[in-house]
């Protein structure tokens, strides 16, 4: 569901895609916030157990899905929500549930999840996607859910590994203007997508990315360890070494603890190119063993064996 | 501006005032003298001297309407004088102290005074008026148009009288409230109302009515003595001057002061407001002052749909759609946000959230406004502020974010849209101002500098010289930026590189880029243009001035001083004509020449000096500039045409130069049978070995009986027969025998002798001349001439072929795409013309062609390249790495993509790489180097995201490649290995030279200036690798190898290292060869190292060894070694190779090795096959 977010919803999603998982497990979300909508109080409360799944608490978020599917349920009956939305949160909590189940023991609720309509965007079809891997999920409208349009439409990215055209989520700024989740994306693409000799004109451009994360990184709220390591990338990209050393620096001070693997995957890699940009060979080889002893089946470290390989051919073909 | 037109000095004495007739060419003057002096503007003298005052006169001013002065004077007097009769018609009498003012009323028969016995008075002239007007109400001098009802109706009144029964000039009111003497009474343009200033620093409003005038409120803050006070002409202002040296502004209404200039040293006397345009006029101390108080340019932004938000002179916003050339109503009022009687100086626009900042007023008093514009135009509406606050300037530069400026703190604050500083910075105390420039960065404007500063990054990216910089306007594309002062426009790239600048006259007031990249420029009466080269045109002449804010085809829209939108209609043909020559785009300079009627001497001018005459001459009909034309682009036909037609010497003299030098014969003979230059006509046809002509020439001599002439030409033919008739026709009896004798004519030799009455005995001739045959006469090589010169036809041009209308052969596509025709068309000359010359060698063969310069190589190279490009499999690739192996022309630059098989197929054939094991860390360094990664969404397994750094610089010209690390290490790395050498640590020290040798083979660079450092490098690289080299072996020698172990001391001494290493090598050869009792060369090794080193311990050793040395100056051991003569070390066997030897090199440092070496790999390089073969390395992309 999209819903203009009201500020105590705002600040848990900035927190929620800046990494900060551990902070929003530990709020208290019925005595700390006020939502005016009760709609809001249970987004929030999705995102809190989105956290914990994350950080693999999966018993307290079992009982936080449990909590809430109450919550859905005494709300519908007291009309605070319609049945139709009920029914989508309540299919959300199922799917939530069973990806736990997924997680712990590895198995598929093949009903459950071939029930949830692939054309509409949903956090239920998100997670479908995520435990249903192999299965291509591009609902063909941001309505309903834009956060859950969005996020699948990065899956697919990842798993064809094309590139997704920055206009189509620029375009959607006309119409979600105040969506966090839409700044979150065009401020990735703009690191990401394919430089042009025009890309600068773009919203989604390195600069602009940068002074989003530059701002995220400097809010005490949203300054996280994700964050610091799309800021490294962003002065990398724009060719800002002396500040990309002060950033990894930096990171060495914010608590590595919760950093998920995926994010030192990228920090790895970019400490990498700055060593490497910086002709830093013996820190260059350190990482580059790091990287290939913690993720040996990333596609990084594939392409550098690839690379390694086509290199040896190289030195035989001319010796 | 501001320059002096003339000197009036009739005067005797200091002249208090002076004042410009509204519509004569005449303006009167006042002065010390008692005297008041009427002059002409036109003659620029005094007309007339008019007299009567007894004192001082302090003012004059002429009537609006009637041929009449008024002038005041220290007599206490007021006098009204006729300028036409040039009499005195009215003394106005009643002020007991000097009158030090008085003016007519703009429309009614009034006068109003001010004299130091502290009274204003008003005084009623329709008597006079009346006494001096035909009875019908008009004038002798135009007529009382403006006089209404009213003014009917008080006249047809009788007469006021004063005391003595005076009824031409009456007091009719006395203000008293001055507490000292008043200097100053104006009478209010329109209203009842008049403004008195005096001594006791006060200014005061007076109204009246019919009946009465009373006080109305006074206006205090003056220091000191107010001289001057008027009423603002349009505005509800007061404007006074004081002797405390302000200026200051004050709100009729309320009275309070709005505003206030103070200058540091100087008292004001006087203040005038100019009749019509927005200037005032400040007299002081030391000169005259003349400002706005306020500026009149409205301020003025756009968005990205074709539409213009301006705000009116009512302080509201409007919108102007460029499309529709609709105006809006207005959007929302300002009145109530902006600062009162400060007019909005910016305005920024935010598109994404339909809001708007604006800045007015200057200095502590500026402020800004924060305000969403309403989505639907409902009329002027009251905006909702969101934010304001202190500031000079105020724009958006994010989408999210906006800055402002405090000029007196000198502090940058960036806000976000909550109008909450989320960072402060301050800048250089010489900032004044800033603008918007891209989004993110600003220009800093300093008084002799423009900065491109980063607001996020807080660094300056850019800098120019330029001074007082006040405006800038980005071109459409965003490519350039055109900075504008008051007499200057500079355009830079969007590297802030100088592209242009250029100095105009007139002040410039605003400018605007059209479509094509033109930027068009007001000044204060003109629309100009000017190109990128500089070139500059007028487009319009302004009645008034106009601020420029978007140009678009015919239609330059232009925002005027009244707050409109105007669309002027312009007429782009000549810049756009001058553009298309320029960027050598020919169809449309012709389809320009074919559809518009560009005439003018301008166009022709510029064509001329632009170098198309050819283009020129078609818009020319005088025969004169068209021979001068044509004579320029070298047609001779049209030249001949109009020589016929004008005639003169220099014009055939100049044909006739032009026709020698093309070698067009018959127009050259043309010329001198016109000029009767004979003799060079004579030469000409020996030149070209037309004898019948020469012959001719000959007769025509013999006929003129020019002997000189008839001689040069006998000779040219050889005609000894003649020649002997000439001698002898002169007298020169001798000369004609000894000629008929050389030739073997001796009957005519006989005949001479017997004509001239002696014997054969009394003649001795050198025998040399008996016995050399005759010689005879040289003829023409070239005989087959009687046509022009054998060159080939000078090909039309472009637009020679094109205007004689022969489209057929013109590809005007091809021929503008590969850069103008010339120089294909002087190839296709050349190659024409000299295909079976001799000079030619047709063996030239295709490996010779590689000993032509670089342009050769690079071409070979190119398709090379394309080749390699053409094989690279860049089907898996994401679409970044494509392009970057796309536009790959480096094998840096193929590394970085990842297509490590073509940089290492370029490094074999372009320096014969044949070892690759050495680059790996390096490939593997310049691919790592572009590649990121970030985490998007976490719950996906997946949901990192490849990112890819391009090089900055090269995307910025347009071509993306991937970031190549490396330049920026090598001077570090260079320190590196010097530093490693200097502490002993040799193989450490030859490794990084090494390494900088991996990373040059492997960069990727952008200008010549990175090559050549590039290329200095690696000399030292190869020096420094060849020098250690050989000191290591030196020191891997055993102890009884003396010979060797002195020879390689000396190798080491001629290698190029920097003086402070070779010193190190000195010294090692030095002490070397002294202890081998080599004396000789150590004393040549000693002076080596004096030469570098003059003083210290080791300077002392050294002369020691130079002065024992020298005493015996043998070498016990012969060692090859010559210091003197040409020779180079084999990198292989460190032996010299001495000129004349084979050397065979490898091809990345250039390394010599003897014969024996070749097909091994390079000691130096440890990867370059010695003797491979290659191009070279190719450095940039």
């Amino acid at each position: 569901m999209y819903l203009t977010p009201e500020k105590e919803l705002y600040t848990v999603i900035q927190q929620y895609y800046s990494g900060k998982y551990a902070e929003i497990v530990a709020l208290d979300l019925d005595t700390e916030f006020d939502f005016s909508n009760v709609l809001y109080d249970i987004e929030a409360h999705f995102y809190k157990i989105r956290s914990l799944l994350l950080l693999e608490n999966y018993k307290e978020a079992a009982e936080f899905l449990a909590d809430l599917e109450k919550r859905i349920v005494s709300n519908n009956e007291n009309d605070l929500i319609d049945a139709k939305t009920a029914q989508v949160l309540l299919t959300d909590v199922k799917v939530l549930n069973s990806f736990i189940d997924f997680k712990k023991l590895n198995s598929i609720d093949n009903e459950l999840l071939d029930s949830i309509d692939d054309a509409t965007p949903s956090l239920a079809l998100v997670y479908k996607g995520i435990i249903k891997s192999d299965q291509n999920l591009s609902p063909s409208s941001p309505d309903l859910d834009l956060e859950s349009y969005i996020h699948l439409l990065f899956a697919n990215f990842a798993s064809d590994n094309k590139e997704i055209d920055p206009n189509t989520i620029i375009g959607l700024k006309n119409h979600y203007s105040d969506s966090l989740i839409l700044d979150f994306a065009i401020a990735w693409l703009g690191l990401s997508a394919p430089t042009t000799p025009n890309s600068d004109q773009s919203v989604a451009n390195p600069k602009n990315s940068y002074y989003f994360f530059d701002e995220l990184s400097s809010s005490a709220n949203t300054d996280s360890v994700k964050n610091a390591i799309n800021l490294l990338a962003c002065h990398l990209k724009l060719g800002n070494v002396p500040e990309a050393l002060e950033v990894t620096e930096k990171l060495k001070t914010l608590s590595s603890a919760d950093a998920l693997p995926s994010w030192n995957y990228s920090l790895l890699i970019n400490k990498i190119a700055l060593n490497s940009i910086t002709s830093n060979t013996t820190e260059r080889e350190e990482l580059l063993t790091q990287i290939e002893k913690n993720y040996p089946a990333s596609s990084y470290v594939n392409d550098l064996k690839e690379k390694n390989e086509l290199f040896d051919s190289i030195v035989s073909t001319y010796n | 501006m501001g320059t002096l037109i003339d000197r009036f000095e009739d005067h005797d004495g200091p002249v208090r005032c002076v004042a410009f007739h509204p519509t004569q060419p005449i303006f009167v003057s006042g002065g010390d003298d008692y005297t008041i002096k009427v002059w002409s503007t036109q003659t620029r003298k005094c007309m007339f001297t008019l007299t009567g005052h007894l004192d001082y006169v302090r003012t004059v001013f002429f009537h609006h309407e009637l041929p009449w002065i008024i002038s005041a004077s220290d007599d206490q007097t007021i006098r009204i004088w006729n300028w036409q009769n040039r009499k005195e018609i009215a003394c106005l009498t009643g002020h007991n102290h000097y009158v030090m003012c008085a003016q007519f009323h703009p429309k009614q028969d009034l006068v109003v005074s001010a004299s130091l016995d502290q009274t204003v008075r008003v005084w009623d002239i329709s008597g006079l008026v009346k006494k001096h007007s035909a009875p019908s109400g008009a004038s002798s001098f135009g007529g009382h148009s403006s006089m209404n009802q009213f003014d009917q109706y008080s006249r047809n009144q009788p007469p006021q009288q004063d005391i003595f029964g005076n009824t031409d000039a009456v007091v009719k009111y006395v203000l008293e409230g001055h507490d000292k003497g008043v200097n100053w009474a104006s009478f209010h343009p329109e209203l009842p109302l008049i403004v008195s200033g005096g001594d006791d620093r006060a200014v005061k409003l007076w109204r009246m009515s019919e009946t009465r005038a009373w006080e109305v409120d006074g206006c205090r803050g003056h220091t000191n003595n107010v001289p001057c006070v008027l009423f603002h002409p349009t505005e509800d202002l007061i404007i006074s001057v004081g002797e405390d040296k302000t200026i200051r502004t004050w709100d009729l209404n309320s009275r309070s002061p709005v505003k206030q200039f103070k200058r540091e040293n100087d008292r004001f006397w006087m203040i005038v407001a100019h009749p019509n345009i927005n200037l005032f006029a400040a007299c002081h101390d030391s000169g005259v002052m003349v400002f706005k108080l306020d500026r009149e340019r409205p301020a003025s932004t756009q968005n990205q749909l074709q539409e213009l938000f301006y705000i009116n002179n009512d302080n509201q916003v409007q919108k102007y759609n460029f499309s529709s050339k609709a105006t809006s109503l207005p959007l929302l009022s300002l009145k109530k946000i902006a600062l009162p009687w400060n007019k909005i100086k910016n305005i920024s626009y935010n598109a994404s959230e339909n809001s708007m900042l604006i800045q007015s007023g200057d200095n502590d008093t500026g402020i800004y406004s924060y305000f969403n514009l309403p989505k639907e135009i409902v009329g002027a509406l009251e905006p909702s502020v969101r934010g304001e606050g202190k500031a000079n300037s105020a724009y958006f530069i994010a989408r999210n974010r906006f800055v402002t400026f405090l000029k007196s703190s000198h502090k940058l604050n960036v806000h976000d849209l909550n109008n909450n500083v989320t960072k402060a910075i301050t800048l250089d105390s010489d900032v004044k101002d800033i603008i918007p420039a891209t989004p993110g960065c600003i220009l800093l404007l300093k008084p002799t500098t423009v900065v491109l500063y980063d607001v996020q990054q807080k660094k300056e990216i850019g800098l120019l010289q330029m001074s007082n910089a006040k405006y800038a306007v980005w071109s459409n594309d965003g490519q350039y930026l055109a900075l504008l002062s008051k007499h200057t426009i500079v355009i830079v790239n969007k590297k802030f590189e100088t592209v242009m600048s250029m100095h105009e006259t007139i002040r410039i007031k605003s400018a605007a880029w059209d479509d094509t990249g033109v930027l068009l420029y007001s000044t204060l009466n003109h629309i100009k243009y000017v190109l990128l080269n500089g070139d500059k045109g007028t487009i319009k002449t302004l009645e008034n001035t106009m601020y420029i804010t978007k140009v678009q085809n015919s239609n330059c829209f232009c925002l005027n001083r009244r707050g409109e939108v105007e669309c002027l209609e312009i007429d782009p043909t000549e810049y756009r004509f001058k553009k298309a020559l320029i960027n050598k785009k020919f169809n449309e300079v012709l389809r320009i020449i074919k559809n518009s009627n560009l005439v003018g001497e301008n166009i022709i001018a510029y064509l001329e000096k632009s170098g198309y005459p050819e283009v020129a001459l078609q818009f020319v009909q005088d025969p004169e500039t068209r021979f001068d034309l044509s004579i320029e682009c070298h047609d001779l036909t049209v030249a001949l045409s109009e020589a016929k037609k004008i005639n003169t010497k220099p014009i055939w003299e100049k044909l006739g130069r032009e026709a020698l030098s093309q070698g067009n014969i018959e127009i050259v003979e043309l010329v001198y049978q016109q000029l009767h230059l004979l003799d060079k006509l004579s030469f000409l046809y020996l030149a070209t070995g037309d004898e019948n002509k020469l012959s001719k020439m000959a007769d025509i001599a013999e006929k003129r009986e020019d002997i000189g002439s008839l001689f040069t030409n006998s000779i040219y033919l050889g005609d000894v027969e003649r020649k002997i008739q000439t001698f002898l026709h002169t007298g020169l009896t001798p000369l004609a025998y000894a000629t008929a004798k050389s030739n073997g004519l001796d009957d005519i030799a006989e005949k001479i002798l017997a004509d001239a009455g002696v014997d054969l005995k009394d003649i001795s001739l050198p025998d040399q001349l008996l016995k050399s045959k005759p010689s005879g006469v040289l003829k023409p090589i070239n005989k087959t001439t009687s046509k022009n010169w054998p060159l080939s036809e000078a090909k039309l041009s472009f637009f020679e072929q094109a205007l004689s209308g022969n489209f057929e052969e013109l590809q005007l596509e091809d021929k503008a795409a590969n850069g103008g025709s010339t120089i294909n068309e002087k190839s296709d000359m050349i190659d024409s013309s000299f295909a079976d010359d001799d000079y030619i060698d047709d063996n030239l063969g295709e490996e010779d062609a590689w000993d032509l310069g670089d342009d050769d190589l690079d071409v070979e190279l190119d398709n090379a390249e394309e080749e390699i490009e053409n094989q690279t499999d860049t089907s898996k690739l994401p679409k970044e790495l494509k392009t970057w192996v796309k536009n790959s022309k480096t094998p840096g630059a193929y590394i970085a993509a990842g297509k490590f098989d073509t940089a290492a197929s370029m490094l074999n054939k372009q320096a014969g790489i044949k070892n690759f094991e050495p680059f790996r860390q390096r490939f593997l360094e310049v691919y790592t180097a572009s590649k990121l990664n970030i985490s998007t969404f976490d719950e996906e397994s997946s949901g990192n995201l490849p990112v890819y750094i391009s090089d900055v610089e090269k995307a910025n010209d347009g071509k993306v490649l991937g970031l190549v690390p490396g330049y920026d290490q090598l001077e570090e790395l260079v320190q590196e290995g010097f530093r490693l050498f200097k502490s002993n640590q040799l193989e450490s020290s030859i490794g990084i030279f090494r390494k900088i040798i991996y990373i040059i083979a492997t960069l990727s660079l952008t200008s010549d200036e990175e090559e050549s450092k590039c290329k200095e490098i690696l000399d030292i690289c190869k020096e420094y690798i060849i020098g250690l080299q050989i000191e290591l072996a030196r020191r891997a020698l055993p102890p009884a190898e003396i010979k060797r172990n002195l020879e390689l001391a000396a190798y080491f001494t001629h290698v190029k290292l920097q003086p402070a290493h070779r010193l190190n090598a000195l010294q090692v050869a030095m002490t070397q060869s002294f202890k081998a009792k080599n004396y000789h060369y150590a004393s040549y090794f000693a002076t080596e190292f004096l030469k570098i080193m003059s003083s210290g311990n080791r300077a002392e050793q050294a002369r020691k060894i130079q002065a024992k040395a020298e005493n015996i100056a043998t070498d016990a051991i012969s060692i090859d070694f010559d210091p003197f003569t040409d020779w180079e070390i084999c990198a292989g066997d460190f032996v010299p190779i001495y000129k004349g030897e084979e050397i065979i090199r490898e091809k990345i440092l250039g390394v010599g090795y003897s014969k024996s070496w070749k097909g091994k790999i390079c000691k130096i390089t440890l990867v370059s096959e010695i003797g491979g073969i290659g191009s070279g390395l190719r450095l940039r992309n």
